[in-house]
């Protein structure tokens, strides 16, 4: 950070290749995630690269029971990823799903289990990623990202790839404010298909994790997997949480934009190009 | 055949077909018996919610006893076990013995084989001389261990017990605590079918 | 009326959540066990340590089921008891009333035990013309409730204390005596549990451990009704299925230490028994005659198959009080005498996949399960093990199958899915209000297009 040139290593072609996996939810439903995830990583003196055909990491079928379109999935996104020297995915669902799921579909297949495993030694989730190689911010928080966050450690980040506290601390580090949330532990209810096939359950759980996000006062959530911040958003619209906050401003992101929001803007390939 | 020998043919065969052979680690082989703290069993036994009070000898323990009586209005008589009643000197304190263990108000008094430091837990073996219905039917238990004899884990009372010859009887209760439930609203309450009460006299030497 | 089955899963589920006094019960539950699981395990020094002993002692069992189940039948034929066993629930509840016929019992006191439960036995005594009273507290009010218990370790905790006050009230005979604080009503049980003891022909009990080098059983209560089910009536019968037991007295302390710590946050519950046989002969007290009867019930299948680790469940119930979708909804909804993540395991592997098949479904898949389970079941895995099975068996509802195939082929077709991914943003955008759930706000697409997209564009226009 002291480098006169923040830049240098982004058209060196000798620097370390990160290959970003982006997610089926950040793709579809909020690209500016990717573009963040893209800023962080650079900085870091890294190379990324989108493969333009990733997919889903399979994991909705998985979870589903259909096994062998899992397995097959699996195999098209190992082969993708493995020429790279680093995978970083901005999930800990689909990293968890990469990490320790792939090796558990491949198992009886020796080469593929190893291809697995070598994909999983190189796979972290963003937080986890930006905490090993010492992300630093440029910046205090922007003003209008200046309130009391409550941090929604997803349980797959808690349970499949551990990087809770990586979460927590980059945040903390970039000067944000987290709130003591009760019960950080539990699940917000949305568990990919579970929110659809038991909605009404689905929602009640996510009402307890609101109302505890509204008990520690906080006016924000912030987490790194966008599926429970989507679910925990359609619910706060009807629960009034929504709206605390000054308007034009958001109220659920993921960890990634608030990051990126600390940090100077560069021109870079994820920058839109000015013509 | 009955009924019985049938399925027990038939879930044996099951399993012996099922099973996977694999070999198996043993566990590591504590060799020696480890005794434990007396500190450490009192503040286990009383965060389990007993009363656990160091004393000389048992002519100190029963006038303790009698104290607990009176202080607290239980019957005026204890119920003591058979073996403690061979061994100890009563000196006269009460006239007659009690033996009507589940009479309300009642303190039983018996002797435990060993204590646990780790967990406070009293070993209470059955015999004719130690029936298990005292550490269980009356309202109130008091039980003497001398106080040397508390080892460390509950795999150390087995090996005493190997160590000292003693068969399985037929009732080896670990007691950790008074009797109590929670399973209305999650609450606690003591005494729920067994004492509403455990004291421990952990004693120096049996007789003066 | 038919009450809650496994397969009613989601009606009863929402039942439960419009259930005030039930949601008022479970919120307290939730928590006091938590805290004191949570308690108990940070004043250990290694409780990682404890549990793999505990899961070591548990599979030495495990790979010698058999000849430890023959070792625990010859070691209590030589203390003098009896062993009996049984393939089905109907066998055991059929010897257990043959043995009470067998020696003129009528008056039947009872431990708690899941096996029982399990196999339906009180309403089968019952039905032989047998008076049961249960004697664990939780379990007789919900004899009295005429229910299945809702948790595996507090079966009562669904009752509030003023529901339990009016069935003691509608049972007993209390003339002016009102019953209001819990103390009260422990009391009033108590004394009207202590004459069912004193009076009772034959005892019942479950199992926690059987211990094959001696021939013991091991049982765990806090109340003490186990230890006097098992001392006082003459007869003592113990239910239990054959994956209780364990080699040795020290494979049993080694499940112990980790089972009460991880069930109510206690070292120990207040009382932890080993019976061993009748009495002896100079024994003042005790039974006269010690039974034993070993369940299968499709147990020994499980062995040596992907679902064999749920074997080593010691139903300390942590699972149930981390797991969010219990914790909400409780035990009856799950329609059996299993429930919680432990349960929606083992009750489609006892009762079939076809019956019960929302129940491998009803998990986030959270992982708090597993991480709390001191035997290290991977209950998530296995709940998705079950759904595969589902899936082969076409068991999984018709729109879900072909959705879920249909996003998988997707998923192996780059070009179609990205293009797929730009359609779902436009039928976002223009889906009517009244197609969302009613109580959910619309999730909106941001931005112009996908990232992948996006990304493209730029990387050829630069």
């Amino acid at each position: 950070m002291q480098d006169s040139t923040p830049n240098k290593t982004k058209s060196d072609k000798a620097a370390p290749r990160v290959a970003l996996y982006v997610t089926c939810l950040v793709n579809t439903l909020r690209p500016q995630i990717g573009f963040a995830c893209v800023q962080l990583i650079e900085r870091l003196g890294f190379r990324v690269e989108v493969p333009a055909t990733q997919t889903c990491c399979g994991q909705p079928g998985y979870n589903g029971g259909l096994r062998q379109q899992a397995m097959a999935i699996a195999r098209q996104q190992i082969a993708l990823l493995e020429p790279f020297d680093h995978v970083v995915v901005p999930s800990g669902s689909c990293a968890g799903m990469m990490i320790n799921h792939y090796p558990e579909l491949l198992k009886q297949d020796l080469s593929w289990l190893q291809r697995s495993q070598a994909l999983a030694g190189k796979t972290l989730e963003l937080a986890q990623f930006l905490d090993q190689h010492h992300w630093q911010p440029d910046s205090p928080p922007p003003p209008h990202h200046r309130r009391t966050w409550a941090h929604h450690t997803s349980c797959s980040c808690r349970r499949e790839t551990r990087s809770h506290q990586c979460a927590e601390s980059m945040l903390q580090l970039a000067g944000y404010e987290l709130a003591e949330l009760q019960d950080q532990a539990v699940c917000c209810g949305f568990g990919g298909s579970f929110a659809a096939k038991f909605d009404a359950l689905s929602s009640r759980m996510g009402r307890n994790k609101l109302n505890q996000v509204a008990d520690c006062k906080a006016t924000g959530v912030v987490s790194a997997d966008l599926g429970c911040l989507l679910h925990l958003e359609s619910l706060a619209g009807m629960t009034g949480l929504s709206g605390l906050a000054e308007k034009g401003t958001q109220d659920f992101l993921h960890v990634a934009e608030l990051l990126a929001a600390c940090q100077e803007p560069q021109q870079s390939s994820s920058d839109v190009p000015t013509s | 055949m009955s009924n019985s020998d049938r399925a027990r043919s038939q879930i044996l065969n099951t399993l012996k077909r099922q099973a996977k052979p694999m070999a198996v680690d043993q566990p590591a082989l504590q060799v020696e018996l480890q005794w434990g703290q007396q500190e450490s069993f009192q503040n286990q036994l009383k965060s389990n919610g007993a009363d656990c009070e160091r004393v000389a000898d048992s002519v100190a323990a029963l006038a303790a006893v009698d104290a607990l009586i009176k202080r607290n209005g239980w019957h005026p008589l204890p119920v003591i076990a058979p073996g403690l009643l061979q061994k100890v000197q009563l000196a006269n304190r009460w006239d007659s013995i009690h033996t009507e263990v589940t009479e309300a108000g009642t303190v039983a008094v018996s002797e435990a084989y060993c204590g646990i430091a780790d967990t406070g837990s009293l070993v209470c073996l059955s015999s004719p001389d130690n029936p298990t219905s005292l550490n269980f039917l009356a309202e109130h238990h008091v039980v003497f261990l001398p106080g040397h004899r508390i080892v460390a884990g509950k795999r150390d009372v087995w090996k005493l017990m190997q160590a000292e010859g003693i068969h399985t009887p037929r009732a080896i209760n670990l007691i950790s605590g008074p009797s109590r439930t929670a399973d209305i609203e999650q609450t606690i309450q003591l005494g729920a079918h067994g004492p509403r009460s455990l004291t421990v006299f952990l004693l120096d030497q049996l007789n003066p | 009326m038919k009450g809650p089955t496994p397969d009613s899963f989601r009606a009863n589920a929402e039942h439960a959540l419009q259930d005030a006094t039930l949601q008022h019960a479970l919120g307290r539950a939730q928590s006091g066990f938590v805290a004191k699981r949570a308690h108990a395990i940070a004043m250990v020094d290694d409780f990682e340590q404890l549990k793999q002993r505990a899961q070591a002692a548990k599979s030495r069992a495990l790979a010698n089921l058999a000849p430890l189940l023959e070792q625990f039948e010859a070691s209590v034929v030589a203390s003098g008891g009896q062993v009996h066993w049984a393939s089905t629930t109907g066998e055991l509840n059929q010897q257990v009333i043959d043995i009470c016929n067998g020696v003129g019992a009528h008056r039947i006191i009872k431990g708690k035990s899941m096996i029982g439960e399990e196999a339906g036995l009180n309403a089968a005594m019952e039905h032989a013309g047998f008076e049961l009273v249960e004697s664990d507290l939780g379990e007789y009010i919900i004899q009295l409730a005429q229910e299945p218990p809702s948790h595996i370790i507090a079966p009562a905790i669904h009752k509030t204390r003023q529901q339990v006050a009016e069935l003691f009230k509608q049972f007993h005979e209390l003339g002016d005596r009102g019953l209001t604080q819990i103390s009260d009503l422990v009391n009033e049980a108590r004394q009207v549990l202590r004459s069912a003891f004193l009076t009772a022909d034959v005892g019942i009990t479950g199992a926690n451990l059987l211990i094959a080098e001696n021939g013991s059983i091991c049982i765990v209560t806090n109340e003490g009704n186990g230890d006097l089910s098992a001392s006082l009536p003459a007869v003592h019968i113990v239910v239990a299925s054959i994956e209780k037991v364990v080699a040795t007295m020290d494979d049993a302390s080694d499940i112990l230490e980790v089972l009460a710590r991880s069930a109510t946050g206690q070292h120990m519950s207040a009382y932890t028994s080993f019976f061993n046989g009748p009495k002896r002969e100079a024994d003042a007290g005790g039974p006269k005659q010690f039974h034993i009867v070993l369940l299968d019930n499709g147990r020994s299948d499980l062995l040596g198959g992907p679902f064999e680790s749920i074997l080593s469940c010691i139903k300390c119930g942590a699972c149930l009080n981390h797991c969010p979708v219990y914790t909400n909804v409780g035990g009856h909804a799950y329609g059996w005498v299993y429930p919680g993540p432990m349960g929606s395991v083992l009750t489609p592997l006892l009762q079939g996949l076809k019956a019960t098949t929302p129940l491998p479904n009803a998990s986030t898949f959270c992982g708090r399960c597993e991480a709390v389970c001191p035997m290290g079941i991977p209950l998530p895995q296995m709940l998705r093990t079950l759904r595969e099975q589902q899936h082969d068996m076409a068991l999984d509802n018709l729109p879900w199958r072909a959705g879920l195939g249909f996003y998988s082929w997707l998923s192996l077709h780059p070009r179609l899915f990205n293009r797929f991914a730009r359609w779902i943003r436009m039928g976002l955008k223009i889906t009517p209000r009244w197609l969302w759930p009613r109580h959910r706000q619309a999730v909106q697409p941001q931005g112009t297009t996908t990232f992948l997209a996006q990304w493209q564009h730029r990387k050829t226009k630069t």
